[in-house]
């Protein structure tokens, strides 16, 4: 009997030390190192200083980076060990998790439209003052727009100004409307490609040229089925949706209140511009990433960026590619002006309760750096660092392929003008993007007769009461807090 | 030590594995998410108590709250009715060839060995603008239909649920088929009685336990049910109680108010789980007597 009960014991530990175990394993990540930092150790073995980074890439992505890291940083900088995790479920619920169990990564991805909670609550480190002092990167090579994208004033909570909390790794942007000119008549191309100041891309068209283009572009069969698309945006619709309203000089949210702007008859005017023109061209029955298909020459514009060119090889269609900017509402003398939209990219950003920091931003300065001269090169993301653009991608001798840099030159054009719009404090851009999926597939059935149970107006309802609905309680909770 | 205490001491050893592991993730995070309901919580800093505000939002604000839950019913009771009544037909047709049962049993059930997610991305090609099924009705000079549209969404979900369910059930519901008394059936047989007297007065009891326990189990899965309708959508026709819990609480992060509308989904299984087992049960046939 004492011998059995000692080994019930022992399986009763076991137990509980495997459940435990279980609970450590799937907690998430170290918490930052656990030793004060000491930069002397940076450039040596001894004592290594542990940086994690944790991000939503994918497996090669990783692989790559991984790679790297062992073959440059960790020659530069032997006494830090960098651990790279990647999440397999929601990102973003995954730090929050992290965060509320104190065991947050050092380094995390971060999304603009995602950032508002983390600044809000004095979750991230400031850089200000890491760049001031870094002789690897210098503020003037990181592109304005990131300001717009990462800058946070709590006193006024508003984004633009004050402390910078992130920087874009690179810059993926879905920011200028490719087209195929072969698809175009000589009237049409005439429209799409003006260009007053011979730079290369199309002049912004006006929302009423845009619209009758994107429709008269459709060719279907004998049987109704669409066989060419007019206009297919990218892979984040509701982005270009933003981008669109942002055009028009307007927003999908009022910044006084947060609350959503969608019973603005302007605003609606846009959104029934908008989803009629992806519902004449079929878009939710179509392929749900457009650009394989705008390269087989069965779309004739969609909105995509630099990464489509490399990825999708958009510079097989040689002198046929077109690129223009977003459209705009009205086009006059003054009013020209297209905001190509930005906050599709992520960029890094650092635990204020790492004990890594001063590590973290070695990597972080690292990795704008290499990768920055490595997407140069290989023209697929536009590089972090504005000199990398110059001096790489757009330079003939190292940029030999014309196309490619006829495509790098609009997006560095693109780039300097571009804004990070949309920001609410108190609804993500994912929360916005997920009741605008639910919905808009129903509104663009209606739109093409299929069925009457989704007006404009009930569905732009249905976003303003989705919105208003995390607004009340975001601000309840905050409040709340104090 | 004590005869008795040590009983308890090896009782609990024994058990000490499944107990901590409940413990830990089923106790802790129902208990958990209970008091989360009662609280203002978006996974940053601590819950704040706000009492039943949750709730009454739920309750007045949701704007498509009922509409969730009618969805939800219209789920399960589709999917439930046609993977049982299926699985049931195929299951005594099966045992009722004299070979080959195991090749039919391994057909039926490959589709539940295929992973949930490929599964669904097989039916969303297929059910597409110009996937297999519109490229038949095409060649038959029919069509196109769009399986996902807002009037045959749901449909195409409980075709593909049932698909994917049916060969669970045969696998529960064949052995139970077999297990049937033959004497009895052969005493029927003299008796003169037809194929359907036979599967109503004598199959159909000496089957009801197992049938009780899927039907049980369906329903409960079904008021759960949320991943067909993520994968395919198909808006406010199948938008379902689960499918929106996920989204407030993994997109939202409103954990407490998505804690609130898991405790109403789940006192509302609880209730039919009752009323099914006080109603259904009785109907179910126990050999032993119990």
């Amino acid at each position: 009997m004492k011998k059995s009960f000692w080994k019930i014991a022992a399986v009763a530990f076991a137990s509980l030390f495997v459940c435990t175990g279980c609970g450590i394993l799937g907690g998430g990540t170290s918490g930052g190192g656990g030793e004060e930092e000491d930069e002397s150790t940076f450039g040596s073995a001894s004592g290594k200083t542990v940086v994690t980074y944790y991000s939503f890439n994918n497996e090669q992505t990783n692989r790559e980076l991984q790679k790297a890291v062992e073959e440059d940083f960790n020659v530069k900088y032997p006494g830090i060990h960098v651990d790279l995790r990647i999440s397999t479920g929601s990102f973003f619920t995954n730090v929050f998790n992290d965060f509320a169990g104190g065991t947050a990564a050092d380094i995390i991805g971060m999304e603009p439209g995602e950032i508002a909670p983390f600044v809000m609550y004095d979750y991230l480190e400031p850089l200000d003052e890491y760049f001031a002092s870094s002789e690897i990167v210098h503020q003037d090579d990181i592109w304005a727009v990131n300001k717009q994208a990462y800058c946070y004033d709590q006193s006024t909570m508003k984004f633009g100004t004050g402390k910078l909390y992130a920087v874009m790794k690179d810059w993926s942007t879905d920011a200028m409307l490719f087209y195929n000119k072969a698809l175009l008549s000589e009237e049409q191309l005439a429209i799409i490609g003006r260009d007053a100041n011979n730079d290369g891309i199309g002049d912004p068209m006006t929302f009423d040229e845009f619209s009758k283009l994107a429709v008269d572009l459709i060719k279907s069969d004998s049987k109704g089925s669409v066989t060419q698309y007019g206009y297919l945006p990218g892979l984040h619709e509701a982005k270009v949706l933003a981008q669109f309203l942002a055009n028009a000089g307007l927003s999908w949210f009022d910044p006084a209140t947060g609350y959503s702007t969608f019973k603005n008859a302007d605003v609606q005017n846009v959104l029934n511009m908008y989803y009629t023109v992806l519902a004449k061209n079929d878009k939710d029955h179509a392929p749900g990433n457009p650009y394989p298909i705008f390269r087989q020459g069965q779309v004739a514009m969609c909105m995509g960026g630099l990464y489509c060119t490399d990825m999708y090889d958009f510079d097989g269609l040689g002198d046929n590619l077109g690129i223009a900017y977003p459209p705009v509402k009205t086009r006059t003398a003054e009013t020209t002006e297209s905001i190509p939209y930005t906050t599709g990219c992520v960029g890094f950003a650092i635990n204020k309760e790492s004990k890594s920091k001063k590590a973290s931003f070695r990597f972080i300065e690292w990795y704008l750096d290499y990768f920055g001269a490595q997407d140069a090169r290989k023209l697929n993301n536009f590089p972090a660092l504005q000199k990398y653009a110059d001096s790489i991608m757009l330079n003939p001798e190292i940029n030999t392929n014309a196309t490619m840099r006829r495509i790098a030159a609009c997006f560095n054009e693109s780039l300097k003008r571009a804004a990070v719009i949309d920001r609410n404090l108190w609804c993500s851009q994912a929360s916005f993007e997920g009741i605008e999926n639910m919905y808009a597939g129903e509104l663009m059935e209606t739109i093409r007769g299929k069925n009457n149970n989704r007006p404009l107006s009930d569905f732009c309802d249905i976003l303003d009461s989705g919105i208003r609905n995390q607004v009340d309680q975001r601000k309840r909770d905050y409040e709340t807090r104090g | 030590m004590k005869r008795q205490t040590k009983t308890v001491v090896q009782f609990l050893g024994y058990v000490s594995p499944w107990l901590v592991g409940f413990s830990c993730f089923g106790l802790f995070p129902m208990v958990y998410s209970l008091y989360m309901s009662f609280c203002s919580y978006m996974m940053v800093g601590k819950p704040i108590w706000i009492g039943f505000q949750n709730f009454i939002d739920l309750f007045t604000k949701e704007r498509f709250f009922y509409k969730t839950f009618a969805n939800t019913f219209v789920f399960m009771t589709a999917t439930t009715v046609a993977t049982l009544v299926l699985g049931l037909l195929f299951s005594v047709l099966i045992n009722s060839i004299p070979r080959c049962k195991r090749f039919f049993q391994t057909v039926y059930y490959l589709p539940a060995i295929l992973p949930f997610i490929a599964g669904t991305m097989l039916w969303e090609s297929m059910y597409a603008r110009f996937g297999i099924l519109n490229g038949i009705l095409g060649n038959l000079g029919l069509g196109p239909i769009e399986f996902l549209n807002t009037n045959n969404a749901m449909t195409s979900l409980v075709v593909m649920s049932v698909w994917g369910g049916i060969g669970g059930k045969i696998t529960m519901l064949l052995p139970a088929v077999a297990a049937v008394p033959q004497e009895q059936l052969e005493s029927m047989d003299l008796d003169g009685a037809n194929a359907w007297s036979k599967f109503v007065h004598v199959t159909l009891p000496m089957i009801s336990p197992t049938l009780f326990y899927l039907l049980i189990m369906d329903i409960i899965g079904g008021l759960q049910a949320y991943g067909p309708m993520m994968m395919l959508g198909g808006g406010t026709a199948t938008i379902t109680a689960t499918l929106q819990i996920y989204n407030y609480a993994m997109i939202d992060h409103l954990m407490g108010y998505a804690s609130a509308y898991a405790w109403i989904v789940f006192v509302l299984v609880l209730i039919v789980t009752v009323i099914f087992f006080k109603f259904g049960g009785r109907k179910v046939y126990y050999a032993d007597g119990d």
